[in-house]
Protein backbone atom coordinates (compact mmCIF):
# COMPACT_ATOMS: atom_id res chain seq x y z
CA UNK A 1 0.00 0.00 0.00
CA UNK A 2 1.21 3.28 -0.80
CA UNK A 3 1.81 6.78 0.96
CA UNK A 4 -1.22 8.27 -0.41
CA UNK A 5 -3.55 5.82 0.39
CA UNK A 6 -2.57 5.68 3.62
CA UNK A 7 -2.94 9.06 3.99
CA UNK A 8 -6.45 8.96 2.68
CA UNK A 9 -7.38 6.36 4.95
CA UNK A 10 -5.88 8.67 7.55
CA UNK A 11 -7.71 11.52 6.62
CA UNK A 12 -11.39 9.03 6.32
CA UNK A 13 -10.77 7.89 9.55
CA UNK A 14 -9.98 11.76 10.85
CA UNK A 15 -13.17 12.91 9.54
CA UNK A 16 -15.79 9.90 10.72
CA UNK A 17 -14.05 10.50 14.70
CA UNK A 18 -14.55 14.37 13.95
CA UNK A 19 -18.31 13.51 12.78
CA UNK A 20 -18.86 11.34 15.76
CA UNK A 21 -17.57 13.99 18.26
CA UNK A 22 -19.72 16.44 16.40
CA UNK A 23 -22.68 14.42 16.41
CA UNK A 24 -22.65 12.65 19.72
CA UNK A 25 -25.08 14.57 21.31
CA UNK A 26 -28.08 13.50 18.91
CA UNK A 27 -26.76 9.76 18.63
CA UNK A 28 -29.62 9.01 21.19
CA UNK A 29 -32.37 10.72 18.83
CA UNK A 30 -31.24 8.79 16.30
CA UNK A 31 -31.37 5.72 17.77
CA UNK A 32 -35.00 5.97 19.38
CA UNK A 33 -35.31 7.46 15.66
CA UNK A 34 -34.48 4.59 14.10
CA UNK A 35 -36.80 2.33 16.52
CA UNK A 36 -39.71 4.47 15.63
CA UNK A 37 -38.56 4.10 12.18
CA UNK A 38 -38.38 0.56 12.72
CA UNK A 39 -41.62 0.05 14.50
CA UNK A 40 -43.69 2.27 12.14
CA UNK A 41 -42.06 0.25 8.42
CA UNK A 42 -44.74 -2.39 8.19
CA UNK A 43 -47.21 -0.02 8.51
CA UNK A 44 -46.34 2.57 5.80
CA UNK A 45 -45.52 -0.45 3.64
CA UNK A 46 -49.37 -1.87 4.56
CA UNK A 47 -50.68 1.90 2.88
CA UNK A 48 -48.11 1.71 0.42
CA UNK A 49 -48.99 -1.33 -1.18
CA UNK A 50 -52.92 0.26 -1.56
CA UNK A 51 -50.99 2.56 -3.95
CA UNK A 52 -50.64 5.34 -1.75
CA UNK A 53 -47.49 7.19 -2.21
CA UNK A 54 -44.49 6.71 0.51
CA UNK A 55 -44.34 10.23 1.53
CA UNK A 56 -48.96 10.25 2.13
CA UNK A 57 -48.85 6.74 3.81
CA UNK A 58 -45.95 7.91 5.89
CA UNK A 59 -48.18 11.01 7.25
CA UNK A 60 -51.32 8.64 7.40
CA UNK A 61 -49.72 6.84 9.57
CA UNK A 62 -48.49 9.66 11.88
CA UNK A 63 -51.53 11.19 11.92
CA UNK A 64 -53.60 7.77 13.14
CA UNK A 65 -51.03 7.24 15.60
CA UNK A 66 -50.90 10.59 17.00
CA UNK A 67 -54.80 10.01 17.52
CA UNK A 68 -54.19 6.52 18.95
CA UNK A 69 -51.90 8.73 21.44
CA UNK A 70 -54.21 11.71 22.29
CA UNK A 71 -57.46 9.26 22.73
CA UNK A 72 -55.21 6.71 25.01
CA UNK A 73 -53.83 9.86 26.77
CA UNK A 74 -56.84 11.50 27.62
CA UNK A 75 -58.57 7.93 28.66
CA UNK A 76 -55.33 6.78 30.70
CA UNK A 77 -53.62 9.35 32.00
CA UNK A 78 -55.78 10.70 34.35
CA UNK A 79 -56.65 7.16 36.27
CA UNK A 80 -52.85 6.13 35.83
CA UNK A 81 -51.52 9.43 37.84
CA UNK A 82 -54.40 9.35 40.10
CA UNK A 83 -54.14 5.51 41.25
CA UNK A 84 -50.21 6.16 41.82
CA UNK A 85 -50.81 9.27 43.63
CA UNK A 86 -52.57 7.69 45.96
CA UNK A 87 -50.80 4.28 45.92
CA UNK A 88 -47.88 6.79 47.03
CA UNK A 89 -49.83 8.47 49.43
CA UNK A 90 -50.28 5.10 51.07
CA UNK A 91 -47.05 4.27 51.74
CA UNK A 92 -45.39 7.92 52.39
CA UNK A 93 -48.06 8.45 54.68
CA UNK A 94 -47.43 5.99 56.71
CA UNK A 95 -45.85 7.05 60.22
CA UNK A 96 -48.04 5.65 61.99
CA UNK A 97 -51.43 7.10 61.41
CA UNK A 98 -54.48 5.17 61.50
CA UNK A 99 -53.75 3.87 57.75
CA UNK A 100 -50.65 2.50 59.00
CA UNK A 101 -49.35 -0.77 57.68
CA UNK A 102 -49.19 -1.82 60.95
CA UNK A 103 -52.81 -1.22 61.10
CA UNK A 104 -53.63 -4.02 57.87
CA UNK A 105 -55.17 -7.20 58.70
CA UNK A 106 -52.42 -9.39 57.59
CA UNK A 107 -49.71 -7.53 59.51
CA UNK A 108 -52.43 -6.82 62.21
CA UNK A 109 -52.59 -11.18 62.62
CA UNK A 110 -49.38 -12.00 62.16
CA UNK A 111 -48.34 -9.49 65.23
CA UNK A 112 -51.48 -11.34 67.12
CA UNK A 113 -50.07 -14.66 66.61
CA UNK A 114 -46.64 -13.47 67.01
CA UNK A 115 -47.61 -12.01 70.89
CA UNK A 116 -49.02 -15.69 70.94
CA UNK A 117 -45.77 -17.20 70.99
CA UNK A 118 -44.21 -14.78 73.23
CA UNK A 119 -46.27 -15.01 75.80
CA UNK A 120 -46.46 -18.83 75.65
CA UNK A 121 -42.49 -18.60 75.11
CA UNK A 122 -41.16 -16.13 77.18
CA UNK A 123 -37.51 -14.72 76.45
CA UNK A 124 -37.97 -15.34 72.09
CA UNK A 125 -39.27 -11.31 71.86
CA UNK A 126 -40.21 -12.16 68.46
CA UNK A 127 -42.77 -9.10 68.24
CA UNK A 128 -40.18 -6.50 68.79
CA UNK A 129 -37.54 -8.47 66.04
CA UNK A 130 -41.03 -8.35 63.67
CA UNK A 131 -41.25 -4.95 64.28
CA UNK A 132 -37.64 -3.95 62.99
CA UNK A 133 -38.70 -5.79 60.23
CA UNK A 134 -41.62 -3.94 59.12
CA UNK A 135 -39.86 -0.57 59.80
CA UNK A 136 -36.94 -1.75 57.29
CA UNK A 137 -39.55 -2.74 55.22
CA UNK A 138 -41.26 0.36 55.52
CA UNK A 139 -38.07 2.14 54.52
CA UNK A 140 -37.55 0.34 51.60
CA UNK A 141 -41.26 0.57 50.00
CA UNK A 142 -41.15 4.09 50.99
CA UNK A 143 -37.92 4.64 48.19
CA UNK A 144 -39.97 2.36 46.01
CA UNK A 145 -42.32 5.09 44.70
CA UNK A 146 -39.76 7.76 44.13
CA UNK A 147 -37.55 4.79 41.96
CA UNK A 148 -40.35 4.19 40.11
CA UNK A 149 -41.31 8.03 39.66
CA UNK A 150 -37.40 8.51 38.75
CA UNK A 151 -37.73 5.52 36.13
CA UNK A 152 -40.71 6.78 34.68
CA UNK A 153 -39.64 9.96 34.52
CA UNK A 154 -36.66 8.94 32.17
CA UNK A 155 -39.03 7.12 29.90
CA UNK A 156 -41.61 9.99 29.79
CA UNK A 157 -38.52 11.71 28.87
CA UNK A 158 -38.21 10.35 25.90
CA UNK A 159 -41.78 12.53 25.28
CA UNK A 160 -39.30 15.71 24.98
CA UNK A 161 -38.12 13.96 21.81
CA UNK A 162 -41.47 14.20 20.41
CA UNK A 163 -40.19 16.93 18.25
CA UNK A 164 -37.39 15.80 16.80
CA UNK A 165 -38.10 12.25 16.50
CA UNK A 166 -40.98 11.97 13.65
CA UNK A 167 -38.86 14.46 12.02
CA UNK A 168 -35.87 12.01 11.92
CA UNK A 169 -37.96 9.18 11.22
CA UNK A 170 -40.12 10.59 8.77
CA UNK A 171 -37.05 10.39 6.69
CA UNK A 172 -35.20 7.46 7.93
CA UNK A 173 -38.79 6.21 6.73
CA UNK A 174 -39.15 7.61 3.71
CA UNK A 175 -35.42 7.04 2.51
CA UNK A 176 -34.51 4.21 4.46
CA UNK A 177 -34.36 1.85 1.34
CA UNK A 178 -31.72 4.46 -0.55
CA UNK A 179 -30.08 4.92 2.42
CA UNK A 180 -29.23 0.80 2.54
CA UNK A 181 -28.69 0.83 -1.17
CA UNK A 182 -26.18 3.74 -0.82
CA UNK A 183 -24.31 2.04 1.97
CA UNK A 184 -24.60 -1.41 0.25
CA UNK A 185 -22.93 0.53 -2.77
CA UNK A 186 -19.51 1.23 -1.76
CA UNK A 187 -19.57 -2.41 -0.38
CA UNK A 188 -16.69 -4.26 -2.75
CA UNK A 189 -18.20 -6.89 -5.27
CA UNK A 190 -17.13 -9.76 -2.87
CA UNK A 191 -18.77 -9.02 -0.21
CA UNK A 192 -21.97 -7.56 -1.63
CA UNK A 193 -23.89 -10.43 -1.52
CA UNK A 194 -22.78 -11.74 2.25
CA UNK A 195 -23.71 -7.83 3.25
CA UNK A 196 -26.80 -8.62 1.74
CA UNK A 197 -27.73 -11.92 3.39
CA UNK A 198 -26.45 -10.44 6.93
CA UNK A 199 -28.74 -7.12 6.65
CA UNK A 200 -31.61 -9.33 5.82
CA UNK A 201 -31.05 -11.99 8.17
CA UNK A 202 -30.71 -9.17 11.30
CA UNK A 203 -33.45 -7.50 9.90
CA UNK A 204 -35.61 -10.47 10.27
CA UNK A 205 -34.34 -11.57 14.00
CA UNK A 206 -33.78 -8.17 15.17
CA UNK A 207 -36.38 -6.19 13.65
CA UNK A 208 -39.43 -8.47 14.28
CA UNK A 209 -38.45 -9.12 17.68
CA UNK A 210 -38.33 -5.96 18.70
CA UNK A 211 -41.63 -4.91 16.87
CA UNK A 212 -43.35 -8.35 18.38
CA UNK A 213 -41.82 -7.37 21.72
CA UNK A 214 -43.44 -3.90 22.19
CA UNK A 215 -46.83 -5.20 20.41
CA UNK A 216 -46.78 -8.03 23.12
CA UNK A 217 -46.43 -5.44 25.83
CA UNK A 218 -49.02 -3.05 24.86
CA UNK A 219 -51.36 -5.72 24.44
CA UNK A 220 -50.80 -7.71 27.27
CA UNK A 221 -50.47 -4.09 29.20
CA UNK A 222 -54.47 -3.60 28.11
CA UNK A 223 -55.57 -7.05 28.60
CA UNK A 224 -54.33 -7.41 32.18
CA UNK A 225 -55.50 -3.76 32.65
CA UNK A 226 -59.27 -5.14 31.57
CA UNK A 227 -59.03 -8.31 33.39
CA UNK A 228 -58.44 -7.23 36.41
CA UNK A 229 -60.66 -4.15 36.17
CA UNK A 230 -63.55 -6.84 35.81
CA UNK A 231 -62.02 -8.71 38.70
CA UNK A 232 -62.12 -5.33 40.62
CA UNK A 233 -58.80 -5.28 41.88
CA UNK A 234 -57.46 -1.62 43.12
CA UNK A 235 -55.27 0.58 41.08
CA UNK A 236 -56.23 -2.52 38.02
CA UNK A 237 -54.46 -0.03 35.24
CA UNK A 238 -51.48 0.72 36.36
CA UNK A 239 -50.62 -2.84 37.83
CA UNK A 240 -51.90 -3.70 34.32
CA UNK A 241 -49.56 -1.24 32.39
CA UNK A 242 -46.36 -2.25 34.87
CA UNK A 243 -47.44 -5.92 34.19
CA UNK A 244 -47.31 -5.43 30.49
CA UNK A 245 -43.24 -3.37 30.84
CA UNK A 246 -42.70 -6.45 33.08
CA UNK A 247 -44.04 -8.97 30.51
CA UNK A 248 -40.64 -8.28 28.18
CA UNK A 249 -38.97 -10.47 30.48
CA UNK A 250 -39.26 -14.14 29.77
CA UNK A 251 -40.53 -16.58 32.35
CA UNK A 252 -40.24 -14.19 35.40
CA UNK A 253 -41.99 -10.81 34.18
CA UNK A 254 -45.22 -12.61 34.06
CA UNK A 255 -44.79 -13.73 37.81
CA UNK A 256 -43.39 -9.59 38.68
CA UNK A 257 -46.86 -8.28 36.99
CA UNK A 258 -48.76 -10.93 39.73
CA UNK A 259 -46.55 -10.24 42.78
CA UNK A 260 -47.39 -6.62 42.16
CA UNK A 261 -50.96 -6.97 41.93
CA UNK A 262 -50.99 -8.85 45.08
CA UNK A 263 -48.69 -6.45 46.97
CA UNK A 264 -51.34 -3.70 46.02
CA UNK A 265 -54.27 -5.73 47.27
CA UNK A 266 -52.10 -6.32 50.75
CA UNK A 267 -51.00 -2.80 51.05
CA UNK A 268 -54.32 -1.84 50.06
CA UNK A 269 -56.14 -3.89 52.69
CA UNK A 270 -58.62 -5.00 50.55
CA UNK A 271 -60.05 -9.06 51.11
CA UNK A 272 -57.96 -12.07 50.67
CA UNK A 273 -60.13 -13.22 48.14
CA UNK A 274 -58.89 -10.64 45.48
CA UNK A 275 -55.79 -12.70 45.53
CA UNK A 276 -57.13 -15.72 44.08
CA UNK A 277 -59.54 -12.96 41.60
CA UNK A 278 -55.84 -11.32 40.30
CA UNK A 279 -54.26 -14.51 39.76
CA UNK A 280 -56.90 -15.89 38.02
CA UNK A 281 -56.43 -12.83 35.90
CA UNK A 282 -53.39 -12.21 35.10
CA UNK A 283 -53.27 -16.42 34.61
CA UNK A 284 -56.22 -15.93 31.62
CA UNK A 285 -54.10 -13.52 30.55
CA UNK A 286 -51.19 -15.51 30.31
CA UNK A 287 -52.80 -18.07 28.64
CA UNK A 288 -54.48 -15.91 25.79
CA UNK A 289 -50.84 -14.21 25.68
CA UNK A 290 -48.86 -17.68 25.49
CA UNK A 291 -51.55 -19.24 23.00
CA UNK A 292 -52.46 -16.17 20.78
CA UNK A 293 -50.27 -13.25 20.82
CA UNK A 294 -46.84 -15.21 21.24
CA UNK A 295 -47.02 -17.60 18.66
CA UNK A 296 -48.63 -14.88 16.25
CA UNK A 297 -46.21 -11.82 17.01
CA UNK A 298 -43.13 -13.82 17.82
CA UNK A 299 -43.55 -16.86 16.18
CA UNK A 300 -41.06 -19.16 17.60
CA UNK A 301 -40.22 -19.28 21.47
CA UNK A 302 -36.96 -17.40 22.48
CA UNK A 303 -34.38 -20.20 23.32
CA UNK A 304 -33.23 -18.70 26.42
CA UNK A 305 -32.86 -21.01 29.71
CA UNK A 306 -34.10 -19.50 32.35
CA UNK A 307 -31.62 -19.61 34.37
CA UNK A 308 -29.60 -17.65 32.05
CA UNK A 309 -32.76 -15.55 31.84
CA UNK A 310 -32.49 -14.88 35.96
CA UNK A 311 -28.79 -14.21 35.26
CA UNK A 312 -29.22 -11.86 32.69
CA UNK A 313 -32.25 -10.00 34.77
CA UNK A 314 -29.94 -9.97 37.88
CA UNK A 315 -27.27 -8.67 36.02
CA UNK A 316 -29.13 -5.64 34.28
CA UNK A 317 -30.85 -5.06 37.55
CA UNK A 318 -27.19 -4.45 39.30
CA UNK A 319 -25.61 -2.55 36.32
CA UNK A 320 -29.21 0.21 35.11
CA UNK A 321 -31.53 -0.03 37.92
CA UNK A 322 -35.26 -1.04 36.95
CA UNK A 323 -34.52 0.06 33.50
CA UNK A 324 -31.81 -2.73 33.20
CA UNK A 325 -33.76 -5.49 34.08
CA UNK A 326 -36.39 -4.67 32.21
CA UNK A 327 -33.79 -4.49 28.39
CA UNK A 328 -31.54 -7.01 29.70
CA UNK A 329 -33.13 -9.65 28.52
CA UNK A 330 -34.02 -8.04 24.79
CA UNK A 331 -30.50 -6.72 24.52
CA UNK A 332 -28.77 -10.21 24.98
CA UNK A 333 -31.17 -11.93 22.96
CA UNK A 334 -30.40 -9.86 20.18
CA UNK A 335 -26.79 -9.55 20.57
CA UNK A 336 -26.94 -12.91 20.62
CA UNK A 337 -28.99 -13.23 17.51
CA UNK A 338 -26.96 -11.05 15.36
CA UNK A 339 -23.66 -12.66 16.46
CA UNK A 340 -25.04 -16.07 15.79
CA UNK A 341 -25.78 -14.68 11.67
CA UNK A 342 -22.54 -12.77 11.58
CA UNK A 343 -21.01 -16.17 12.48
CA UNK A 344 -22.57 -18.54 10.14
CA UNK A 345 -22.82 -16.66 7.34
CA UNK A 346 -18.89 -15.38 7.36
CA UNK A 347 -18.38 -19.47 7.84
CA UNK A 348 -20.36 -20.28 4.90
CA UNK A 349 -18.54 -17.75 2.53
CA UNK A 350 -15.27 -18.68 4.17
CA UNK A 351 -14.35 -15.69 5.25
CA UNK A 352 -13.65 -16.82 8.18
CA UNK B 1 -49.72 19.15 -38.96
CA UNK B 2 -46.69 20.18 -38.34
CA UNK B 3 -48.59 22.48 -35.48
CA UNK B 4 -49.81 19.12 -34.14
CA UNK B 5 -46.43 17.50 -34.14
CA UNK B 6 -44.75 19.77 -32.30
CA UNK B 7 -47.55 19.77 -29.58
CA UNK B 8 -47.00 16.42 -29.02
CA UNK B 9 -43.44 16.70 -28.69
CA UNK B 10 -44.28 19.21 -26.14
CA UNK B 11 -46.55 17.43 -24.27
CA UNK B 12 -44.01 14.76 -24.37
CA UNK B 13 -41.40 17.26 -22.95
CA UNK B 14 -43.60 18.22 -20.17
CA UNK B 15 -45.19 14.66 -19.05
CA UNK B 16 -41.01 13.66 -19.38
CA UNK B 17 -40.26 16.87 -16.81
CA UNK B 18 -43.42 15.73 -14.40
CA UNK B 19 -42.12 12.16 -14.33
CA UNK B 20 -38.40 12.75 -13.03
CA UNK B 21 -35.95 10.54 -14.11
CA UNK B 22 -36.96 7.09 -15.19
CA UNK B 23 -34.49 5.32 -14.80
CA UNK B 24 -37.15 1.91 -13.97
CA UNK B 25 -37.13 2.10 -17.67
CA UNK B 26 -34.26 -0.18 -18.23
CA UNK B 27 -36.03 -3.19 -16.34
CA UNK B 28 -38.58 -2.81 -19.34
CA UNK B 29 -36.02 -5.39 -21.26
CA UNK B 30 -35.97 -8.18 -19.63
CA UNK B 31 -38.91 -10.70 -20.40
CA UNK B 32 -39.68 -11.30 -16.32
CA UNK B 33 -41.04 -7.69 -15.84
CA UNK B 34 -43.08 -7.59 -19.05
CA UNK B 35 -46.47 -6.24 -18.20
CA UNK B 36 -45.83 -4.32 -15.62
CA UNK B 37 -47.08 -0.49 -15.18
CA UNK B 38 -44.57 2.29 -14.36
CA UNK B 39 -45.87 2.49 -11.14
CA UNK B 40 -44.79 -1.14 -10.49
CA UNK B 41 -41.50 -0.71 -12.11
CA UNK B 42 -40.34 1.83 -10.34
CA UNK B 43 -41.37 0.40 -7.19
CA UNK B 44 -39.55 -3.12 -7.86
CA UNK B 45 -36.66 -0.74 -8.91
CA UNK B 46 -35.86 0.48 -5.77
CA UNK B 47 -34.84 -2.75 -4.70
CA UNK B 48 -32.44 -3.25 -7.48
CA UNK B 49 -28.80 -2.27 -6.66
CA UNK B 50 -26.40 -1.65 -9.90
CA UNK B 51 -22.79 -3.33 -9.50
CA UNK B 52 -19.82 -2.70 -11.97
CA UNK B 53 -17.77 -5.34 -12.55
CA UNK B 54 -14.60 -5.44 -14.38
CA UNK B 55 -13.43 -8.20 -17.11
CA UNK B 56 -12.07 -11.33 -15.24
CA UNK B 57 -14.28 -10.55 -11.35
CA UNK B 58 -15.84 -12.95 -10.21
CA UNK B 59 -19.81 -12.09 -9.60
CA UNK B 60 -20.20 -15.29 -7.43
CA UNK B 61 -18.57 -19.16 -6.93
CA UNK B 62 -19.92 -22.23 -6.75
CA UNK B 63 -21.06 -23.78 -3.44
CA UNK B 64 -21.71 -20.05 -1.96
CA UNK B 65 -25.06 -19.22 -0.35
CA UNK B 66 -27.53 -17.80 -3.27
CA UNK B 67 -29.08 -14.84 -2.59
CA UNK B 68 -28.93 -12.14 -5.24
CA UNK B 69 -30.53 -12.70 -8.74
CA UNK B 70 -28.51 -10.65 -11.47
CA UNK B 71 -29.57 -9.19 -14.45
CA UNK B 72 -27.26 -7.63 -16.85
CA UNK B 73 -27.68 -4.70 -18.18
CA UNK B 74 -24.64 -4.26 -19.96
CA UNK B 75 -21.30 -6.69 -20.83
CA UNK B 76 -21.33 -10.38 -20.83
CA UNK B 77 -20.85 -13.00 -17.94
CA UNK B 78 -19.71 -16.59 -18.34
CA UNK B 79 -21.28 -19.59 -16.93
CA UNK B 80 -19.94 -22.64 -15.35
CA UNK B 81 -20.32 -25.22 -13.49
CA UNK B 82 -22.32 -28.76 -12.93
CA UNK B 83 -26.12 -27.91 -14.79
CA UNK B 84 -24.47 -26.08 -17.83
CA UNK B 85 -24.39 -28.71 -20.78
CA UNK B 86 -20.85 -28.36 -21.93
CA UNK B 87 -19.08 -26.91 -19.02
CA UNK B 88 -20.21 -23.75 -19.92
CA UNK B 89 -22.56 -20.88 -21.33
CA UNK B 90 -21.91 -17.09 -22.13
CA UNK B 91 -24.73 -14.81 -20.80
CA UNK B 92 -25.27 -11.78 -22.81
CA UNK B 93 -26.89 -8.43 -22.31
CA UNK B 94 -30.68 -8.42 -21.28
CA UNK B 95 -30.38 -12.02 -19.39
CA UNK B 96 -30.45 -13.03 -16.02
CA UNK B 97 -28.69 -15.83 -13.75
CA UNK B 98 -30.69 -16.74 -10.18
CA UNK B 99 -34.08 -16.31 -10.98
CA UNK B 100 -34.86 -19.81 -11.84
CA UNK B 101 -32.80 -21.20 -8.87
CA UNK B 102 -33.75 -19.03 -6.23
CA UNK B 103 -36.75 -20.96 -6.27
CA UNK B 104 -34.86 -24.17 -5.34
CA UNK B 105 -31.45 -23.72 -4.20
CA UNK B 106 -29.75 -22.21 -1.40
CA UNK B 107 -26.38 -23.11 -2.69
CA UNK B 108 -24.77 -21.71 -6.02
CA UNK B 109 -24.67 -24.35 -8.38
CA UNK B 110 -22.19 -22.75 -10.66
CA UNK B 111 -19.76 -19.73 -10.65
CA UNK B 112 -20.44 -16.53 -12.87
CA UNK B 113 -17.85 -14.33 -14.13
CA UNK B 114 -17.26 -11.28 -16.16
CA UNK B 115 -15.51 -11.50 -19.24
CA UNK B 116 -15.84 -7.73 -20.53
CA UNK B 117 -16.73 -4.48 -18.27
CA UNK B 118 -20.16 -5.35 -16.87
CA UNK B 119 -23.10 -3.79 -15.96
CA UNK B 120 -25.36 -5.84 -13.79
CA UNK B 121 -28.72 -4.88 -12.24
CA UNK B 122 -28.66 -7.20 -8.48
CA UNK B 123 -31.37 -7.84 -6.17
CA UNK B 124 -32.03 -9.67 -3.43
CA UNK B 125 -34.19 -12.63 -3.48
CA UNK B 126 -36.01 -11.64 0.14
CA UNK B 127 -36.92 -8.77 -1.10
CA UNK B 128 -37.87 -9.80 -4.29
CA UNK B 129 -40.09 -12.67 -2.52
CA UNK B 130 -41.25 -10.32 -0.40
CA UNK B 131 -42.26 -7.81 -3.17
CA UNK B 132 -43.76 -10.55 -4.91
CA UNK B 133 -45.99 -11.51 -1.50
CA UNK B 134 -46.74 -8.40 -0.85
CA UNK B 135 -48.36 -7.28 -3.88
CA UNK B 136 -50.29 -9.99 -4.87
CA UNK B 137 -51.32 -8.33 -8.54
CA UNK B 138 -47.43 -7.54 -9.77
CA UNK B 139 -46.86 -10.66 -7.87
CA UNK B 140 -48.99 -12.74 -10.01
CA UNK B 141 -47.46 -11.35 -13.11
CA UNK B 142 -43.73 -11.78 -12.04
CA UNK B 143 -44.63 -15.25 -11.27
CA UNK B 144 -46.19 -15.87 -14.84
CA UNK B 145 -43.80 -14.67 -16.47
CA UNK B 146 -41.04 -16.51 -14.75
CA UNK B 147 -43.16 -19.75 -15.35
CA UNK B 148 -43.22 -18.68 -19.10
CA UNK B 149 -39.20 -18.36 -19.16
CA UNK B 150 -39.00 -21.54 -17.16
CA UNK B 151 -41.29 -24.01 -19.85
CA UNK B 152 -39.46 -22.00 -22.40
CA UNK B 153 -36.00 -23.05 -20.96
CA UNK B 154 -37.49 -26.57 -20.07
CA UNK B 155 -37.63 -27.31 -23.91
CA UNK B 156 -34.75 -25.15 -25.32
CA UNK B 157 -33.23 -28.16 -23.24
CA UNK B 158 -35.75 -31.52 -24.36
CA UNK B 159 -34.44 -29.63 -27.52
CA UNK B 160 -31.03 -29.79 -27.08
CA UNK B 161 -31.34 -33.37 -25.34
CA UNK B 162 -32.75 -34.49 -28.33
CA UNK B 163 -30.33 -33.58 -31.37
CA UNK B 164 -27.43 -34.98 -28.78
CA UNK B 165 -29.45 -38.58 -28.69
CA UNK B 166 -30.44 -38.45 -32.45
CA UNK B 167 -34.12 -38.31 -33.89
CA UNK B 168 -35.14 -41.32 -32.30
Amino acid sequence: MDLTKILMYLLIIAVVLAAVMFYRFILSYLVISLIVAYLLDPLVTFWERHHVPRWLSILITYTSILMILIWSMYQLIPTLSEQGRQLFELVEQDTGGERSLSELPLINGVIRFLQSVDNSIPGVNLVRSFDEFIESAKIFLGHLPQLIVNNYQTILGAISFIVIVPVISFFLLKDGQRLKRGLLAVIPNRYFEIMIIIINKIDVTAGRYIRALIYEAISVGVLCSIALSVVGVNYAVLIGMTAGVANVIPYFGPMLGLAIAILSILISGMDYIYILYAAIAMYSVQAIDNNYLYPVVIGKAMDMHPLLVFLTVLAGGLYAGILGMLISVPVVHLVYSVVSVLYSNLKQFKII
Amino acid sequence: MRIKKSMKSLINLIMKWFKGKQDYLCLKRYPVFRGLSHFELNLIYQMFHRREFHAGDVVFEQGFPLEVVYFIESGKLEVSGVPQLGGSRILNEGEYIGLIDMFHEKIRSSSAKATEESVLLAISRTDLQDFINGRLTTGVKILNNTCSELSGFIFQIADTLKTENGPN
